[in-house]
């Protein structure tokens, strides 16, 4: 089963905050602030990967989980990895056309 | 055909497996959803790479800015936020036993479900008015409302099944027939709609 602390709803709360504040920085960064297109693409892979890890982590209870939950769950995420860079020559060659 | 294992080892196994758990000492609903979910998550994916790709390969895009109002789906994404965190409450209470509760949190959760299909529809028919179809735009690259509604789309279809889902398992917790386990499950779908929209929500209208 799994092994949960104490304070569920608070830390339900504290997380909903959090993505809260994030899609907020991030909806900053296409409207209020100016930075370079690149820097700005970096910061918004960061911020939706840490959405992402507190989704998975506290709503989908993987932080509870036993750890083979999960593996199961960041596995393939590893192989949507490779998959990307198996595309890395196509995208290079249409990078290079422009 | 002899075995490796003795025949203690072979009671405890049993003991331990006696047909209806998994290997890992995880409930099966909870592990076949999430085999579920990876898979989902690979088409998903498949798709975003594919949106990617076509991006690098496209000498422009056109500026969402300019055709999307930005503030609108950022509201939907903070309503997508708010039903995951009703989700979680439901099943923390239904784990406590309050099935009341619980059927509380499932309504709040299709309610919020709903709005934010709601909104997608709005979406679609305001970008539909502008001149965007499968096949072609006003703004130049076919390719950026072609990904837009397939994407957006299948999303979308999530969201509709998971509100049946749902609806499903909160008639069944009113009627005291759910285990926890199954709304836990029917919790885990919904975060994945949510954790999937996150990457979308990224890759159509932000980056």
């Amino acid at each position: 089963m799994t092994d949960e602390p104490q304070g569920l709803p608070r830390l339900y709360l504290t997380a909903w905050l959090a993505l809260i504040a994030i899609t907020a920085i991030e909806v900053s960064l296409i409207l209020v602030f100016h930075i370079a297109p690149g820097l700005r693409a970096i910061f918004l892979i960061v911020l939706a990967l840490m959405k992402a890890s507190l989704i998975g982590a506290y709503y989908m209870n993987l932080r509870f989980e036993r750890l083979a939950m999960a593996y199961i769950a960041a596995i393939p995420l590893i192989l949507l990895v490779l998959m990307l860079v198996a595309v890395v020559p196509d995208a290079a060659v249409l990078l290079g056309r422009h | 055909m002899t075995s490796a294992v003795g025949t203690r080892e072979r009671e405890n196994l049993g003991a331990r497996w006696g047909g209806g758990r998994s290997p890992w000492d995880v409930g099966w609903p909870k592990l076949m959803m999430w085999l579920f979910l990876i898979s989902d998550a690979m088409t998903f994916a498949a798709m975003l790479i594919g949106l990617w790709v076509t991006r690098l390969g496209s000498r422009t895009w056109p500026n969402r800015l300019e055709i999307i109002d930005l503030h609108f789906v950022a509201a939907m994404t903070v309503i997508l936020i708010c039903s995951s965190t009703t989700m979680a409450m439901a099943v923390y209470a239904i784990r406590r036993g309050e099935r009341r509760q619980t059927v509380w949190f499932l309504a709040a959760t299709i309610f919020a479900g709903l709005v934010f299909a709601g909104m997608q529809a709005k979406e679609w028919s305001h970008f539909i008015g502008e001149g965007a179809r499968l096949t072609g735009n006003p703004w130049g690259v076919p390719a950026f409302s072609f990904s837009f509604f397939v994407i957006t789309g299948l999303h979308g279809a999530h969201v509709l099944a998971g509100i049946v889902y749902l609806w499903a398992m909160a008639d069944r917790v009113a009627r005291g027939r759910s285990s926890a386990e199954g709304v836990e499950v029917a919790g885990l779908y919904w975060g994945f709609v949510d954790l999937v929209w996150v990457f979308i929500w990224s890759s159509i209208y932000l980056l």
